[in-house]
C-alpha cells in the first residue's frame, strides 16, 4: 500500500480531501462507462483531456501546500501534500493510460513514433516518468532511506511543473487563455519559492557580515 | 466508396426514387426531430432562414456524389466542430452561434474578373440548381465525419463572374461581426480575423469543389457556416471556409489564416496526406465519428480518398507543399 500503515491514523480532513480528490475520476470514468454520450461526441477525447487537466490541477494544488503554510494561518496544509502528490501521479497515469490504450489503441509503432518525433509526447512522457520516481519514493521508509537525496530527488517536481505547462501549451491550438492561466500559476508558485530563498540568503549574508 | 466520375453521371442518377431513398436515409441520420431537440447541438441553429433558401434546399433532387460509408449523425455534425469565430471549444459553435443573424446575406466579388460586384445570396444562386453531395470531412486535428451537404459546384458559380487570365488564385473571406461572434472579440486568440482562405484556380474549378448552403436536407445551421460555406473534401477542414462574405480573384497566392498563425504547421495546400505528419501529431489515422455516434480509429487516405484530384498535384512534392 503506497500510503503505508499511517493511512489509518489520518484525521477526518485528510479523508475529506482524499475523497474529494477522487471525485473527478469517478465523474469522468463513471460517465464514460455508463453514459458516454453525456460527455460529448467523442467521449474518449473528453476523458483524455479531463485526466490531463486534473493531473495538472493536482500538481498545482500539491505545490500550493507549502505556499499556503507560509502565507496563511491554515493548520498545516503540508500534512496533505503527499496524498495530493500521489493523486497527481494517479491522474497523470490515467491520462497516459487513456492515451496508450484508448487513443492510439496499443499500437506500439505509433507509440514509439510519437515518442521519438513529437516533443509534445516525449515531454509529457518525461514528466510521467519523473512523477513515477517521486511516487515510488513517497513512502516514509524511502524518505528515511534516501536521507538528503530524497529532497534532491523531489526537486524534480519543478521540472515536472515546467514540462506539464509546456505540454499543455503545445496542444493549445487556437486560444491561449487557459495555457496562460497555468503558466501564471506556475510562475507564481515557483517565483514565491525563489523569492523566499533569495531573501533567506540575503539575510544569512547580512548576519554573516554583521558577525564578521 | 462510390465516387462517380463525371463520365459515370447519367440522368439515371437523378431519379426521384433514389432521391426519396436518400432523403429517408438522411432523416435516419438526423435522428428525428424529437431526438434532435434533446441534443445540445440542436440549439444555436439558424432561426430565420428565408423562404427562398428553404425552397432552394427543398428542390435538391439528387445525390450526385456519394459514399457507402455510414453517415454521421446530424446531431454530432452540428454540435462538434471548429468555428473559432464562436469560440475555440468544439461545442462552442453550437452553443454560441445563436446571436449570429446571417440574413440578408451579401457576397462581394472583386479582383480579376469581368463581373465584379456585391450580390445578394438569392440572386447569386438563382441560376444554379442545388445538388446533394455526401463528403468525408477530415479535420487537421485527426477526426473525421461523413456529411450530406446541399449546394452548388464552386466552379460553376465562379464562372458567373468571368474570371480573367490574371485570376490565378481565388481568395475567400469570412464575415467579421464581433458583435455577433464572440470568438472575434477574444483577446487570447492565436488567429486574426477576418478568417481568410484561398485556392489555386484549377483547384477551385475542380468538380469536387463545392459551396454548401445546406446539410442533412436543411439550410446550414449557424454553427456549420451559414449561410454559405466552402467544402474541399480532399483538404483538411480548415480550408473549407465558412460564412463567406468575399470572393476575390487574384494573381498571387493569397494569405490563409492558419498558415499566417503557424506556417510550419499549416500549409497553403493542406491536402489530406497520411504520409505528411502535422509537427505535433500523426496524420496516418483519424477518429471517424460515424453513424449512430460510433467513433472508430481508421486509416487516413491520401487526398482523403478522393484520388481523382491527384492530377492537380502531379508535379509537386507534397511534403514541401503541404
Amino acid at each position: 500500500m503506497i500510503f503505508g500503515s499511517d493511512i489509518l491514523k489520518q484525521g477526518p480532513l485528510w479523508w475529506l480531501l482524499f475523497s474529494l480528490a477522487f471525485v473527478p475520476a469517478i465523474y469522468y470514468w463513471g460517465l464514460f462507462v455508463f453514459d458516454p454520450r453525456s460527455l460529448g461526441v467523442d467521449s474518449l477525447e473528453v476523458v483524455l483531456q479531463g485526466m490531463g487537466h486534473w493531473a495538472l490541477w493536482m500538481l498545482l494544488i500539491t505545490l500550493s501546500c507549502s505556499t499556503l503554510k507560509r502565507h496563511t494561518p491554515l493548520p498545516n496544509p503540508v500534512r496533505y501534500r503527499r496524498m495530493l502528490g500521489l493523486y497527481t501521479f494517479f491522474y497523470a497515469t490515467l491520462h497516459l493510460g487513456t492515451y496508450v490504450i484508448g487513443w492510439i489503441e496499443l499500437d506500439a509503432q505509433v507509440f514509439f513514433d510519437d515518442l521519438s518525433k513529437r516533443p509534445f509526447i516525449y515531454l509529457g512522457m518525461i514528466a510521467w516518468v519523473s512523477l513515477l520516481a517521486l511516487a515510488v519514493t513517497s513512502p516514509k521508509a524511502m524518505v528515511r532511506k534516501l536521507k538528503k537525496n530524497w529532497k534532491r530527488l523531489h526537486r524534480l517536481v519543478y521540472l515536472i511543473l515546467v514540462l506539464a505547462v509546456i505540454h499543455f501549451w503545445m496542444q493549445s491550438r487556437a486560444s491561449s487563455f487557459e495555457a496562460w492561466l497555468y503558466t501564471l500559476a506556475a510562475v507564481f508558485l515557483f517565483g514565491e519559492r525563489v523569492w523566499l530563498k533569495g531573501r533567506a540568503r540575503l539575510r544569512a549574508n547580512h548576519q554573516a557580515s554583521a558577525a564578521g | 466508396m462510390l465516387i462517380k466520375h463525371a463520365s459515370d453521371l447519367t440522368e439515371n442518377d437523378v431519379t426521384p426514387l433514389s432521391s426519396y431513398l436518400n432523403r429517408r436515409h438522411i432523416i435516419q441520420a438526423a435522428g428525428g426531430i424529437a431526438l434532435a431537440g434533446m441534443v445540445p447541438g440542436a440549439f444555436g441553429e439558424t432561426r430565420d432562414t428565408p423562404t427562398w433558401l428553404g425552397r432552394k434546399v427543398d428542390q435538391t433532387v439528387f445525390r450526385s456524389i456519394t459514399t457507402d460509408e455510414g453517415i454521421t449523425e446530424r446531431a454530432d455534425a452540428t454540435s462538434y466542430n471548429n468555428f473559432y469565430e464562436f469560440g475555440n471549444g468544439k461545442g462552442d459553435p453550437a452553443k454560441y452561434s445563436g446571436d449570429f443573424n446571417p440574413y440578408p446575406w451579401e457576397i462581394t466579388v472583386d479582383g480579376a474578373c469581368n463581373n465584379p460586384g456585391t450580390f445578394d445570396l438569392e440572386s447569386l444562386l438563382a441560376s444554379q440548381s442545388t445538388e446533394e453531395r455526401i463528403y468525408r470531412l477530415r479535420c487537421v486535428e485527426a477526426w473525421s465525419m461523413v456529411i450530406p451537404w446541399i449546394g452548388v459546384e464552386l466552379g460553376k458559380l465562379l464562372q458567373q463572374f468571368e474570371p480573367t487570365s490574371d485570376a490565378r488564385y481565388v481568395a475567400f473571406e469570412t464575415i467579421e461581426r464581433p458583435e455577433e461572434m464572440r470568438g472575434q472579440r477574444s483577446r487570447f486568440s492565436f488567429i486574426d480575423y477576418p478568417y481568410v482562405e484561398g485556392l489555386r484556380m484549377d483547384e477551385a474549378m475542380h468538380r469536387l469543389s463545392f459551396l454548401a448552403v445546406g446539410m442533412y436536407g436543411e439550410p446550414l445551421p449557424n454553427q456549420n457556416g451559414a449561410p454559405i460555406r466552402l467544402l474541399m473534401p480532399w483538404k483538411y477542414g480548415f480550408k473549407s471556409i465558412k460564412s463567406i462574405s468575399r470572393i476575390s480573384f487574384v494573381r498571387d497566392m493569397p494569405p490563409t489564416t492558419w498558415n499566417l498563425s503557424a506556417s510550419n504547421e499549416y500549409g497553403f495546400y493542406a491536402n489530406v496526406n497520411p504520409e505528411v505528419d502535422h509537427p505535433r501529431w500523426s496524420q496516418a489515422s483519424e477518429r471517424r465519428i460515424g453513424e449512430a455516434g460510433k467513433v472508430d480509429r481508421i486509416d487516413t487516405r491520401l487526398f482523403n480518398g478522393y484520388d481523382e484530384v491527384a492530377p492537380l498535384y502531379a508535379d509537386m512534392d507534397l511534403r514541401k507543399f503541404f
